[in-house]
């Protein structure tokens, strides 16, 4: 199953997150499919930024978001 | 699917109830959100105070975002054992925390750092701030 979730980056105590399109059993920092939007929760407030488009293809396309990723997509107003 | 002739007429909701009840969620998933980036924060402070095993199972709950049961299959553990271990953990973390402060103080020295290097001009002053946020 093709699922939409978050890998973190970022150094210690300085998470980041890229929004990624990935294989629901693709190896630890393996491969993913597409990077569709990043998180960055150290500012204030946080920022998140998400390629609209690619995100509206991917889920018409069924995969599945996680649930954090559903609340981000959410906040920018994406349905399916 | 056919329409149903006589189709109950639906409830008229209260929009105005409706928005109330977003509302509502909305601050809920906000709250669950910052939690998970709030415990994402605890583990850098104390993950290697776990076990391999919890450190192993928590990193792919928090930085990978997996869900309970992908994370089972991997493991070759039961959906339930895994839903243990990683709340075993995070309160674990949560139970540092309690005690040590650490994360705490690291917000508040982090604020206070930056208003440093926001409000000084001389850049001797912002270096070395910048440099004692950069060693926490």
């Amino acid at each position: 199953m093709v699922k939409i979730r978050l890998r973190r980056l970022g150094q210690k105590k300085a998470p980041f997150y890229r929004i990624v399109v990935a294989d629901s059993n693709s190896p630890r920092d393996g491969r993913f499919i597409e990077e569709i939007g990043t998180y960055d929760p150290t500012r204030d407030p946080s920022e998140y930024h998400v390629n609209e488009e690619a995100a509206k293809k991917w889920l018409a396309s069924g995969a599945q978001p996680t649930a954090t990723v559903a609340r981000i997509f959410k906040a920018t107003g994406i349905t399916k | 699917m056919k329409k149903a002739k006589f189709a109950l007429p639906r409830k008229k909701l209260d929009s105005n109830a409706w928005g109330e009840y977003d509302k509502r969620v909305r601050k809920e998933n906000d709250v669950e959100m910052e939690e998970k980036v709030r415990l994402t924060y605890l583990y850098d402070f104390y993950g290697e105070l776990l076990n391999e095993r919890q450190q192993r199972l928590l990193e792919q709950h928090l930085f990978e975002d997996l869900s309970f049961s992908e994370i089972a299959e991997r493991e070759d553990l039961t959906r339930q054992g895994v839903f243990d271990l990683v709340s075993r953990s995070e309160k674990k973390l949560l139970a540092y925390e309690e005690k040590l402060k650490l994360f705490e103080k690291f917000q508040s020295a982090k604020e206070k750092l930056e208003a440093i290097v926001h409000a000084s001009d001389d850049p001797q002053i912002k270096a070395l701030a910048q440099e004692i946020m950069d060693s926490f």
